[in-house]
């Protein structure tokens, strides 16, 4: 069975780096109204002015390029249903102590987000991204893509052990790897 | 299984009889709708799914297409939908079925508001203008069509129907609205919602006068008898309430009273009145083992109607009971499960004779499993075991050819869904499904219905058997991207056995007859469904779709009242265009079906026969103005081609325009 196991993880894996590799290069604002309204299905949902760590890496241009364009989209706040979310540029080395309620990790930033990740276990925040080998890792815990249509991966594990536990409702209509 | 784990199994239940329903409202349709840029569904399987995902050929219909339909009833909003059979026999009597076999009382859709049945059993139909529920209260309507039994049990064998409310807890829906128009229609309706974070109230309430169509109603359907006028009142409080973070609970109440001219199964004019109660309370809790819930509800109806026998009235009265109990939980990632129990107790007293009482109970047990084989590629398969046990008690005439004791039978029945849908990159879906249902004879063919003559009588039997539909069915969808627009296309097959008619056979006791229900045959359909529907330049809504099917019956000679293969028709047509600009609105619809038949009553409706219904185009359309940001002004029109059109065998259906003004507050 752990053979079996691995072999569909490989496989879901190498279906997000495909989806990745194809749609994650610009992020829109519909994708950020995506990552606010799955949000409130939370199992404690998160709801009124919401601070979003964007966190990105210095000496990365890719991921320096979309943080930049990430605030630029968020500001002055995005409000979506009873969520409004305020973005913080968040180098990588400062997220574990910046004040937000939830990550937003930049694309690219590659195997060095394995620290985010340790991050957000130890201080209970949910980590999201657009870069879906991030959530095939297991560095982040909820990947979002908009186009061509709505996808949400969570990584069950990752998403767990940061106390992002999503209802049942919820995880019926998504991607758990 | 170990005691340990039987004993967590048990205590499920024991917290699910605590605890919800997810096709009940602890869903947010709106807001995973919003989130995910398409309506989500638990009609089809149970779980909640988006509507791509489903393994059923589906329709649903959203509240703006309601709106713009210009319909003010829930079957004039259905009646331009892919699949759906419309027939107008009165002005308040529209019949509903989905894939042919539409007929009077149509028997085989299974129509539910928020999961509860609103499905007549006593005489298995859906009295339309009796549902409690007004369109501005409606989030969305879910047509599942082929059979659905694996769900939701007994009679949702063509399909269904499932009306889904805005919730009180997630939604405000408020609203006014009047409206007036031709055949005297003068309407009502209020929907307000009082709501916080932690509780909300939902009060929705109409009131409907009209007159019937003042075309004339062939002699032999209306014999002595006048055509009344037409009214409906409604009312629905719908309340929900979190109890703490995990858990939810509602209730309901409702009542509806219709008066309304129907064109009875022996296709002959009565005057009826329907009358509804409901009572629903459910509670869901979301834990460790997946989202619980209950859900118990009791229907009470009653239909009184006149037939053209002077000093005559039916009365039936039925009350349906429901309790239902249900986890829906994911097995590791790739497997949704969803099981549950039910039991149903069912009854209704005789009529015109009274004195006798016919009942049965229902134990269910379903389940289903969702397995999501790779990333592209889904299967599910659900199941039910229904187990019920039927019984008369009271009063037996004289002559009668049962005892009580006729009735003591159990019915089992398994009905299942399976289907598989393979993702073909984000443009293709191919779907291959296969579904069995069980329709069960009315409780008036069981035997509430009890009528003696000095010659003759006429009553149900114990002996009926349900019918069986099986249905196999490939599908698919084709997003055509450059044009906004979207491609699909359904192949289908579909048997039915054991057909039922309410006068199929005889027994003689005595030498006093009594004609009674019986099986009288098979039928079979296959058809295809193509359908293509887009937007242009933003402003432009548009759709076309087509319904092509050959219906094929083998039935016993000489059967009266039943006929699918002849009053199919063998194609159905629609289109439709829309356009905005600034604050206006304007929408099209042309619907075109091709020459069919209509059952038509000899002597008094104890025979019939077939006459033509020629094939016709009917017209509707509506066009709406902004008044303010609150107010809509809007007029509509039904079948505005012509001034009165031949649609079925009874009186010509005339043309319908009226006005609507709707304030959202």
């Amino acid at each position: 069975m752990p053979y079996r196991i691995d072999a569909w993880v490989c496989a879901r894996a190498l279906a997000i780096l495909l989806v990745t590799t194809t749609a994650s290069a610009q992020i829109t604002a519909r994708d950020l109204q995506v990552a606010a309204r799955a949000l409130s299905f939370l199992q404690k949902p998160l709801s009124g002015e919401v601070s979003v760590g964007i966190v990105y890496v210095r000496n990365n241009p890719q991921s320096l390029a979309e943080g930049e364009n990430l605030q630029r989209l968020l500001l002055p706040g995005l409000k979506v249903g009873n969520i409004t979310l305020r973005p913080t540029l968040v180098e990588l080395d400062e997220a574990p102590r910046a004040s937000v309620g939830v990550f937003f990790l930049t694309a690219g930033v590659g195997a060095e987000a394995e620290r985010l990740a340790s991050i957000s276990r130890a201080r209970q925040l949910p980590c999201f991204t657009t870069d879906l080998s991030q959530v095939a890792a297991g560095r982040c815990a909820v990947g979002i893509r908009s186009e061509p249509k709505v996808e949400i991966v969570v990584n069950h594990a990752a998403a767990a052990a940061s106390g992002a536990t999503f209802s049942t409702v919820f995880r019926m209509m998504i991607t758990e790897v | 299984m170990s005691r340990g784990r039987l004993g967590a199994s048990v205590g499920i239940v024991a917290l699910g009889a605590l605890c919800p329903d997810t096709h009940a409202q602890s869903m947010d349709f709106g807001g995973l709708e919003r989130l995910f840029g398409e309506p989500v569904t638990t009609s089809a399987t149970g779980s909640p799914q988006r509507a791509r995902d489903v393994p059923a050929t589906m329709e649903i219909v959203t509240a703006e297409e309601i709106r713009r339909s210009g319909a003010y009833d829930i079957p004039g909003v259905l009646r331009h939908v892919l699949g759906i059979e419309f027939q107008q026999w009165a002005n308040d009597q529209p019949e509903i079925s989905v894939r042919g076999y539409d007929q009077t009382y149509s028997q085989r859709v299974l129509v539910l508001i928020d999961g509860r049945q609103v499905y007549a059993d006593f005489n298995s139909v859906t009295p339309w203008s009796a549902l409690p529920v007004e369109l501005e209260s409606i989030q969305q309507i879910e047509i599942v069509k082929g059979p659905g039994s694996a769900l939701f049990g007994f009679n949702a064998v063509s399909g269904v129907i499932n009306i889904i409310t805005y919730s009180p807890l997630y939604d405000d829906a408020n609203a006014v609205s009047v409206r007036g128009g031709t055949q005297g229609l003068a309407e009502g309706s209020l929907v307000a919602t009082l709501r916080n974070n932690n509780a909300g109230m939902r009060l929705s309430a109409g009131v409907r006068a009209d007159e019937d169509f003042s075309t004339p109603l062939p002699p032999a359907i209306a014999g002595t008898l006048g055509r009344q006028n037409e009214n409906r009142r409604s009312i629905d409080f719908d309340a929900a309430a979190r109890l703490g973070d995990r858990t939810q609970a509602g209730i309901e109440v409702t009542h509806t009273q219709a008066r309304q001219n129907d064109i009875i199964p022996n296709y002959v004019l009565a005057n009826s009145t329907w009358s509804t109660h409901s009572l629903r309370a459910w509670l869901s809790h979301e834990s460790a083992l997946g989202l619980l819930s209950a859900n118990a509800y009791t229907n009470w109806t009653e239909q009184q109607f006149y037939p053209d026998v002077p000093g005559e009235k039916f009365d039936q009265t039925n009350r349906v009971s429901v309790a239902q109990l249900q986890d829906v939980f994911k097995l590791g990632s790739r497997h949704a499960v969803r099981v549950a129990l039910e039991y149903r107790d069912n009854s209704g007293g005789t009529t015109p004779v009274s004195g006798g009482h016919i009942f049965y109970h229902v134990l269910s047990a379903s389940g289903m499993w969702e397995w999501q084989i790779t990333h592209s590629l889904t299967a599910t398969n659900a199941a039910r075991y229904d187990d019920l046990a039927l019984g008369r008690k009271g009063v037996i005439p004289a002559s009668y050819p049962f005892s009580n004791s006729d009735w003591d039978r159990s019915i089992h029945h398994v009905s299942y869904n399976s289907g598989v849908v393979w993702e073909l990159g984000d443009r293709d879906a191919l779907r291959f499904t296969t579904g069995r249902g069980v329709l069960l004879p009315s409780l008036f063919d069981l035997g509430t219905f009890l009528a003696v003559s000095p010659f003759y009588g006429l009553t149900g039997s114990p002996t009926v058997r349900p019918s069986v539909v099986t249905n196999y069915e490939v599908s698919w969808k084709h997003s055509l991207a450059p044009l906004a627009a979207q491609f699909s296309a359904n192949l289908f097959y579909q048997e039915s056995t054991d057909v039922q008619a309410i006068v199929g056979g005889v027994l003689v006791t005595g030498g006093f007859p009594y004609f009674i229900p019986a099986n009288v045959g098979n039928s079979r359909a296959t058809g295809i469904e193509l359908a293509l529907d887009g937007t242009f330049r933003e402003h432009w809504r548009w759709g076309a779709n087509a319904r092509l099917e050959r219906v094929t019956d083998k039935l016993d000679p000489g059967v009266a009242d039943v006929d699918y293969e002849h009053v199919t028709p063998r194609g159905v047509f629609n289109t439709r265009i829309g356009r905005t600009w600034g604050r206006w609105e304007a929408d099209g619809y042309l619907h075109y079906e091709t020459h069919a038949s209509g059952l038509f009553p000899v002597n008094a409706g104890t025979e019939s026969t077939l006459v033509p219904v020629p094939a016709y185009v009917a017209v509707d359309a509506r066009l709406g103005f902004t008044v303010t940001d609150r107010i809509t002004a809007a007029v509509s029109g039904q079948n505005l081609a012509h001034r009165s059109q031949i649609q079925t065998s009874a009186a010509a259906v005339e043309r319908r325009v009226f006005a609507t003004l709707v304030m959202h507050f």
